[in-house]
């Protein structure tokens, strides 16, 4: 038996480090501190993941050897014009880097799920800037906590009792020195634990961030109310934004995923522009899968762009609404693809993902899903975190390095090995063409 | 009844994914609608029992489920590939879906079940038949 400590989660954006984990002849026994969300995952991936690729001839699915299904792959992938390869966010920042040079022998795009996650906001940020700080200083000074648009109870179970509402900071004894404010259409599980909740009528975030402007600057609001919110509410809001010490706004796909999208993020982001000629504010973005702040890190240092990259002409371009992974295959343009460490057929919407499942596709992936039933190839691997080591970005910014606690089977090897590989054997038949 | 779909994250649905997306755990956290008592009075369906649900981009049926929180007038379905029977791929320039806040109609659907994941990906994707 073997007691792993200060382990990094490799569920959520959090990426929580201070996992007890209990390991014993191969298998997860024990894990302490972990949510429940990563309770589920630790205690049952081994149950439920692929030990073996398989590859599917004359439509039939069939176990094939590692090097049947490496050799498939990457005939399937150097014969294609236009790949796509997308997904990436549950992977390490050294698989991403390959994937990148994968994608740039292949002259296809490289998308990560950011594009149907936070891409909008990152789109902000090039519009107007961002003002941000680590989970940490979140932790050591905020007194003021705003939840817009997300629910972290749910989705990132420990976001509040390590990094901002419940934890004890530096300068903050814990939640009775913060105030906890929810911004949301919905009044979900999140909204129990804030000291108020301001509920919006779906869509009119952007309105709402507006009129929040206009009364920080002191600017009267002629409308009695705004987004369902009374303008007298809307004054109480601005007058607590701008009496704190630092505040700080977490905000989560509520605002991208709705109408407005990246104008919804650009007004937030303007919001706390205009409270820092008042006090001190930021804003943050609650990232989901515990890499994916990784795929836009690694492709900015690498390419200059954080997501959809293409590279078709031979450098690479960016262009969300064209060069993303969704516009792509609606419109019908990719002729193979590769997806990693994702599941789109399950996660895009169903006629981007119909167009998907018409070409072939190539999937590297622990578990089962529905991509995986559609796949041409399917090359299970090692996971990040529990079978393999390799670094993550948390939903800050910060890089860690994570641990292995186990031995992968044998036939599972880390994302950057299967990956390299299959960029030799591609580089050696486009060379042979 | 016409309402407001949300679609997103859940906690059955990040916990039912952990069994595998092919298990009976995934399917009875996806393929679910929430909405409130008050919806669910003014559609005539109890906890349990089956809706169905068209938008603009598609159509499916779900199991309906009591929320415990107060948004009458807006449903949920926890992210998969039921929700996004639903969602439209026009991403207006952003590579950004519409996931969340877009009319639905629902339905009382007796006759009718959710169709697991393997039936979905059986009748709605695949290779073109050459």
């Amino acid at each position: 038996m073997t007691v792993h400590t200060q382990v990094i989660c490799t569920l959520c954006g959090c990426a929580c480090d201070d996992l007890e984990i209990t390991t014993e002849n191969g298998r997860i026994v024990k894990a302490k501190f972990a949510c429940s969300n990563a309770y589920e995952r630790l205690t049952c991936f081994q149950q439920v993941r692929s030990y073996n690729p398989v590859i599917t001839v004359n439509g039939q699915r069939r176990e094939a050897s590692l090097e049947a299904a490496l050799s498939k792959a990457a005939e399937i992938l150097a014969a294609a014009k236009y790949p796509l390869l997308y997904g990436w966010s549950n992977t390490s920042s050294e698989a991403i880097r390959v994937g990148i040079e994968l994608a740039e022998e292949l002259g296809g795009v490289i998308d990560s799920t950011s594009s149907v996650c936070h891409g909008p906001g990152i789109e902000a940020a090039h519009e107007v800037g961002e003002s941000t700080c680590t989970l940490g200083e979140v932790r050591d000074r905020a007194d003021l906590i705003i939840y817009w648009g997300c629910n972290p109870t749910q989705a990132h179970m420990r976001h509040m009792s390590r990094y901002s509402s419940h934890s004890k900071g530096r300068y903050r004894e814990g939640r009775k020195d913060r105030k906890v404010i929810m911004v949301d259409v919905r009044n979900s599980l999140s909204s129990r634990t804030a000291d108020q909740l301001i509920q919006l009528t779906a869509g009119k975030d952007f309105e709402f961030i507006n009129a929040l402007r206009l009364a920080i600057r002191d600017e009267a609001l002629e409308a009695d109310e705004v987004a369902g919110v009374p303008s007298e509410k809307i004054e109480e809001l601005a007058d607590l934004m701008v009496n704190c010490e630092f505040g700080i706004i977490f905000f989560g796909v509520g605002l991208t995923h709705s109408s407005g999208r990246d104008e919804n993020v650009a007004a937030a982001i303007s919001l706390v522009r205009d409270l820092n000629m008042r006090t001190k504010f930021l804003i943050m973005p609650m990232r989901g899968h515990h890499n994916v702040t990784g795929t836009n890190k690694v492709m900015t240092w690498q390419t200059g762009y954080p997501f959809a990259v293409d590279f078709s002409h031979g450098y690479p371009r960016y262009n969300p609404g064209e060069t993303s992974a969704v516009d792509l295959l609606s419109r019908g343009e990719c002729d193979a693809a590769l997806i990693v460490a994702s599941d789109p057929i399950a996660h895009m919407p169903h006629q981007a993902a119909k167009k998907l499942s018409e070409i072939p596709m190539v999937l590297l992936e622990p578990i089962p899903s529905a991509t995986g039933l559609l796949a041409d190839v399917h090359i299970p691997v090692a996971v990040v975190g529990i079978e393999c080591t390799g670094t993550i970005y948390r939903m800050d910014g910060v890089p860690l390095l994570t641990k292995k606690l186990i031995d992968p089977p044998k036939n599972c090897h880390p994302d950057t090995e299967v990956l390299s590989d299959l960029l030799k054997r591609v580089k050696r038949l486009k060379g042979a063409s | 009844m016409e309402a407001i779909l949300v679609t997103g994250t859940s906690i059955d649905q990040a916990r039912g994914k952990e069994h595998g997306k092919l298990s009976s755990q995934y399917k009875a956290s996806c393929a679910t609608l929430h909405m409130t008592e008050e919806d669910m009075h003014t559609l005539g369906v109890k906890p349990g029992q089956s809706v169905r649900v068209t938008s603009p981009h598609g159509s499916v049926v779900l199991t309906a489920v009591k929320t415990k929180e107060p948004h009458a007038g807006i449903v949920f379905i926890p992210t998969g590939p039921w929700a996004n029977q639903l969602t439209g791929p026009h991403t207006g320039g952003t590579g950004m879906p519409h996931f969340k806040g877009f009319k639905v109609e629902i339905q009382p659907a007796p006759t009718e079940k959710a169709l697991d994941l393997k039936e979905i990906v059986k009748i709605s994707y695949g290779k073109k038949k050459s």
